[in-house]
């Protein structure tokens, strides 16, 4: 049997610091691990870890362990433990820090691409202006799930037939300005640096 | 009343639909639009993954596009109005901070400014609060009578913001809306459970069970129709419904409808002007449903 | 001014004042302000060897003033008025610099903070120097005390005090004394039957010869001052002349209207004529005008025609009382949460999910269901949920833990399984049994094999995703100690509803002079030293008005709150603060803006003259007359305007050349802000 100590010395006391002084995580240290949120979560029993052991995970320091999580990944955003939570913490926003921070620092879940699909869209929002639906998932399928895109290749055709999946993407006509401002953005990065799949797009 | 209108990337593709059947109703109800001029997409949840200042920045633009044409700014995307909400309550807190200091600055770099003016509405408010329902209903009689609808809110139309001061714990903007029409509404437990869109792409699995969940509740309260006003909503759940016979062991066949193309519907204009002809379901379950209706106005007449 | 001799006094406070403050400064600093021929400082000048030393020094220095730079005035400005007084200083002309809850704890930065007390000090100089002495006056003491509340905290407060030989009257709002207590069935942690310890307790007060039990009754008005308190009572319309009334209830079963019985919830039925339960104290009914035939509908009168003692008048009107009184002892308890505030529970939607008072009187032999524990449709329940935590440690809702859902839920497990052998689940976040013998309990009820699931419940429903849960209430929540999601199915669900203030303990505060925390209670005078007291010196708090707590708490704080108002009593007399407004005759122009403003009605107006003049046992100092008149004609005594400009003067002048450093320029000019 595999020994299951965590040596106080391999844990990342700051990292309950780190998310702390983040506007979304300002109340992160009034947890009182209830469990309302796991409770609520409608992807909580699909998960490792529910949301409280997340937060339970980030006051023990396990950084590596909540950055390679696929809680974050798995969150639907649907709000539901952020506007319950009995402690007033906004539970949705820390996940989406956590993604953050995980693309940022390339401490990626092994096995998600959730992120990879984060950057495509982000990176078509970016050159375009607006998201073209099809190119995005054409990008993400091909390159990802080739055999779930053959699958969906009927849904897919059915959507174009009903006029719902333009094959030409539009682009906004003020790129120019709208370039400045991405630039801008990109150069604002709250992540530390220096990893594979980190710093701008 | 006039609005500046921000369609969302969707409302040109997978919901467009949704698109034609608000423009449709719009003169029938006295709201006069106007598309944002080069509006950009507003970051959604997914780009917040990668980067929030470039996420706040994206749906900042368009308050700054919106600002120098108009005051209020209506969107039919749950989602875009959760963006455009947070961006604009951001840069209006005085306790912004470095964040807010950060999404101006790149505001500037594009040469944007953004100064606090817009007020941002989603579309089920307006019809709600400005059009209501007795507007409609004068419009409209009480022609949906005999059919069941299962109004479903999804997430973000009701968390964690309520639009229009609705209760997010027992919404009712939907239910008003339907009752205008003389329909009847399917009540049933999941109306603001998450139908896991996002995840539909990334983690189709977990988001067929999300929806399975709900599409089951739909069928228990046997419903005719859903109708949603999120538009990922209803691609989701009509996506999903093509595996129900799977999920639930049960084919689904409901016509899945925007809000807008209920209200329409009530005002007696056609399925192809509203673009209810886009549903994935087949012709002869949309024209079922009409039957419905129509059968059951068929001793009054 | 040139015979001033000002000796001004550092505290140290430990490290309160001396951590963040450079008091050696700021002693040094006050040694060259005008006035001042002695400035020390000392570790703890509230010690004996601390008062020795200011003592010493009014002797031997020949001071005539003396300004303490140390706490709050409200912890130690008797300490230091007293100890002037025993060495001739008249003790108007001591002045406290406040160092340590207007300084040193309210900020990071030792700097700004010594710069602050720098100009605290000087401010309390400036004033110092044109004190004038002031001499006091005595008053007796009205030898009656007020309670205000008939729940448990209350009748022990009257019966404490009665016991010792004092007159007491006690009001309260509804027709029976009882209070909450009166509902419950059993109490935790012994499961004595809470009707057999109350009772004798209710019949005591009714028939003690020192209460005036008032029922029925509120108090409308309070005036008077220390010690003199004139209270007015309105008595509500009975439309019952409780002297006539011998209690036979004939009345009781002929009234032919019903509706909803409060008492039991709503669940029960009770008639327009009623009294709320058996052992009622008084225990004479009171017509319900709202829901009566003959004032809804103007003709009825049945009670009238069958009471043998014609006690029924239909006619009578409130009738106002007024009483006066040494002492108040404030007892008005609490209110439940209303769980319909957190939907996702369920309460008001599902018949079976029930409060915790719902829960009590269900259990209760003498409630609506005669003691059965039976779901609404008469089934007895296999499966029972008990949620802590309904409202209580919520951001949402109620902040803070409400002390008794723990232990009143592992009670209503107890009686659950005694009386159904029920599954019973406690849904808790922390299980809090801090108590004589409530850990034991506990572990009595871990050994009765109740279940217990770690985790706060998310949400109820009785939407079915399994068929084992089809027609049951469902319970989502993270058993956080497993670490997974359970859904588990129940027959009934009990609600530990958390306790909050009163929703019109606002309005009673006021009418007291008491105020009120975050939370809604009303504020003791010092939370360890003086939990009954409150800075008005002869009001005193007890029971769940102060803060959620249980039977026992509630009992020994109105027994420590009786013991307050009885030495008040008890001195006979009290000396009133000379700090009052005084109207100079000879600049008044009868103009009456005073009257008008004055909220203690201590100005009077004498017609003949057309001048005011301030009655001074009513004054209390506030300023609103001296500062709304118009003639400028009412001087503040110990706030005059040359003590109050010379005080400013001395903020100002510390600040006159004190720059804040430029790198810290946020954090300066904010400490800066805290003194302007």
């Amino acid at each position: 049997m595999e020994a299951d100590v965590r040596y106080e010395a391999d844990l990342d006391p700051g990292f309950l610091d780190e998310i702390a002084s983040l506007p979304e995580g300002e109340r992160i240290r009034h947890c009182i691990q209830c469990g309302n949120c796991s409770g609520m979560c409608p992807v909580a029993p699909m998960l490792e870890h529910s949301p409280r052991r997340i937060f339970a995970m980030i006051r023990a320091g396990l950084k590596d362990e909540v950055l390679r999580s696929l809680t974050p990944w798995v969150c639907s955003s649907c709000y539901r433990c952020t506007v319950k939570c009995p402690a007033d913490i906004k539970i949705t926003d820390i996940m989406y820090a956590l993604k953050r921070r995980a693309i940022a620092s390339g401490t990626l879940p092994e096995d998600s691409d959730a992120h990879r699909f984060a950057r495509l869209f982000t990176e078509g929002v970016c050159k375009n202006g607006r998201t073209h639906e099809m190119g995005l998932l054409m990008r993400y399928m091909a390159f990802h799930h080739p055999i779930a895109m053959m699958k969906q290749s009927g849904l897919g055709m059915r959507m174009m037939a009903k006029g719902r999946m333009p094959l030409f993407a539009h682009k906004i006509s003020d790129r120019d300005h709208f370039r400045k401002m991405v630039e801008k953005a990109l150069s604002f990065d709250e992540m530390e640096p220096g990893s594979s799949e980190g710093g701008a797009l | 009343m006039k609005a500046l209108y921000y369609p969302g990337c969707s409302q040109k593709a997978t919901a467009r639909g949704y698109e034609e059947s608000l423009l449709a109703i719009c003169p029938e109800i006295g709201l006069e639009l106007e598309e944002l001029d080069d509006w950009n997409c507003c970051g959604t949840t997914t780009v917040v993954a990668v980067n929030k200042v470039l996420a706040l920045s994206l749906s900042a633009r368009n308050l700054v596009l919106a600002e120098r044409r108009g005051r209020v700014l209506v969107t039919p995307c749950p989602s875009c109005w959760l963006s455009l909400t947070k961006a604009h309550n951001l840069l209006t807190d005085p306790d912004g901070g470095e964040l807010a200091r950060q999404v101006r600055e790149s505001l500037a770099a594009g040469g944007y400014e953004y100064k606090g003016t817009v007020e941002i509405r989603h579309l089920l408010e307006l019809l709600v609060d400005e059009v209501g329902p007795e507007r409609i209903q004068q419009r409209a009689g009480r022609p949906l009578a005999g059919l069941k609808v299962a109004p479903y809110y999804g997430c973000q139309v009701v968390r964690p913001y309520a639009a229009g001061g609705d209760d997010p714990d027992d919404p009712q903007h939907l239910e008003t809306l339907i009752r205008a029409t003389g329909a009847d509404v399917a009540d049933f437990a999941l109306r603001s459970s998450c139908c896991g869109g996002i995840l539909v792409a990334t983690r189709p699995e977990v988001c067929y069970r999300m929806s399975g969940e709900i599409l089951d509740a739909i069928r228990r309260a046997e419903a005719n129709l859903i109708v949603t006003p999120c538009n990922l909503c209803q691609v989701t759940l009509e996506t999903v419904q093509r595996k129900t016979r799977k999920l639930l062991g049960e084919k689904m066949r409901l016509p899945i409808l925007n809000i807008t193309q209920l209200v329409g519907m009530a005002m007696g204009i056609d399925f192809d002007t509203l673009g209810i002809d886009r549903c994935l379901v087949p012709k002869r379950c949309l024209r079922e449903m009409d039957k419905k209706r129509a059968g059951a106005q068929a001793p009054a007449a | 001014m040139s015979n001033v001799r000002i000796g001004v006094y550092v505290c140290h406070c430990g490290s309160n004042i001396a951590g963040k403050v450079d008091v050696k400064a700021v002693a040094e600093f006050a040694r060259g302000l005008p006035g001042v021929v002695v400035a020390r400082d000392y570790i703890f000048m509230c010690s004996e060897p601390g008062q020795e030393l200011i003592q010493n020094d009014i002797r031997e220095q020949r001071l005539n003033r003396v300004v303490v730079a140390s706490c709050s005035p409200l912890m130690h400005e008797g300490t230091f008025r007293k100890a002037c007084s025993r060495v001739g200083l008249n003790h108007y002309l001591m002045q406290m610099a406040n160092l340590r809850e207007q300084c040193s704890w309210v900020t990071l930065d030792g700097e700004a903070a010594t710069e602050k007390a720098k100009a605290l000090v000087a401010g309390a100089v400036g004033k110092t120097r044109f004190l004038q002495p002031l001499n006091e006056r005595e008053v007796s003491v009205k030898q009656a005390v007020l309670v205000v509340g008939g729940g448990i905290a209350g009748i022990q407060a009257a019966l404490q005090c009665a016991d010792a030989g004092y007159k007491v009257y006690l009001v309260e709002r509804k027709q029976s004394i009882g209070g909450h207590m009166a509902m419950f069935d059993k109490t935790f942690p012994t499961l004595d039957c809470s009707a057999c310890i109350l009772t004798p307790k209710m019949v005591s007060v009714g028939q003690h010869p020192n209460i005036e039990l008032m029922a029925y009754s509120e108090v409308e008005e309070v005036g008077g001052y220390v010690g003199n308190l004139r209270v007015k009572v309105r008595h509500k319309a009975a439309y019952v002349d409780h002297d006539k009334c011998n209690g036979c209830g004939v009345c009781l079963e002929k009234c032919p209207a019903r509706v909803p019985n409060e008492f039991e919830q709503g669940r029960g039925q009770r008639r327009a004529i009623y009294t709320m339960f058996p052992q009622a104290v008084p225990n004479k009914p009171v017509i319900d005008a709202d829901v009566c035939r003959f004032f809804t509908k103007g003709k009825c009168g049945v009670c009238e025609k069958f009471c043998k003692n014609g006690a029924i008048d239909l006619k009578q009107q409130d009738r106002i009382s007024e009483v006066e009184v040494g002492a108040v002892i404030l007892a008005t308890g609490h209110q439940v949460f209303d769980a319909e505030k957190m939907p996702r529970y369920g309460y008001g939607k599902y018949p079976d999910v029930y409060s915790a008072l719902d829960f009590e009187r269900m259990v209760n032999a003498g409630g609506f269901s005669g003691g059965e524990v039976r779901c609404a449709d008469g089934r007895q329940p296999e499966a029972v949920g008990l949620v802590h935590c309904v409202g209580s440690r919520d951001q949402n809702h109620l902040r803070y833990c409400s002390q008794v859902c723990c232990m009143y839920s592992l009670k209503f497990a107890h009686l659950i399984k005694e009386h159904t052998g029920a599954q019973v689940y406690n849904f808790y976040i922390d299980m809090r049994c801090v108590g004589k013998g409530y850990e034991e309990f506990y572990d009595r009820l871990l050994e009765e094999g109740v279940r217990f699931v770690r985790g706060k419940v998310a949400e109820v429903s009785m939407h079915a995703k399994h068929p084992s849960e089809e027609g049951k209430l469902i319970v989502q929540v993270e058993d956080t100690l497993a670490g997974v999601v359970r859904r588990i199915p129940l027959d009934m669900l009990v609600l530990a509803n958390g306790l909050q203030s009163r929703d019109d303990a606002d309005s009673v505060g006021r009418l007291f002079g008491v105020s009120r925390n975050q939370n809604g209670f009303f504020i003791e005078q010092h939370p360890k030293l003086n939990p009954i007291g409150t800075p008005n010196h002869c009001v005193f708090i007890a029971g769940t008005c102060a803060g959620p707590k249980d039977i026992p708490h509630a009992v020994a704080q109105a027994s420590a709150a009786a013991a307050g108002a009885m030495t008040v009593l008890r001195q006979e007399s009290v000396l009133l603060e000379s700090i009052a407004a005084r109207v100079r005759e000879e600049v008044c122009s009868g103009c009456r803006t005073c009257l008008d403003v004055c909220p203690y009605d201590a100005v009077r107006f004498d017609e003949e003259a057309g001048r005011a003049s301030i009655d001074e046992t009513m004054c209390r100092g506030c300023g609103t007359c001296v500062a709304s008149c118009p003639s400028a004609a009412i001087e503040g005594r110990h706030f005059t305007d040359d003590q109050i400009e010379s005080e400013i003067e001395g903020l100002l002048m510390s600040f006159a050349d004190w720059r804040p450093k430029e790198k810290e320029e946020d954090q300066a000019s904010e400490s800066a802000s805290v003194v302007t």
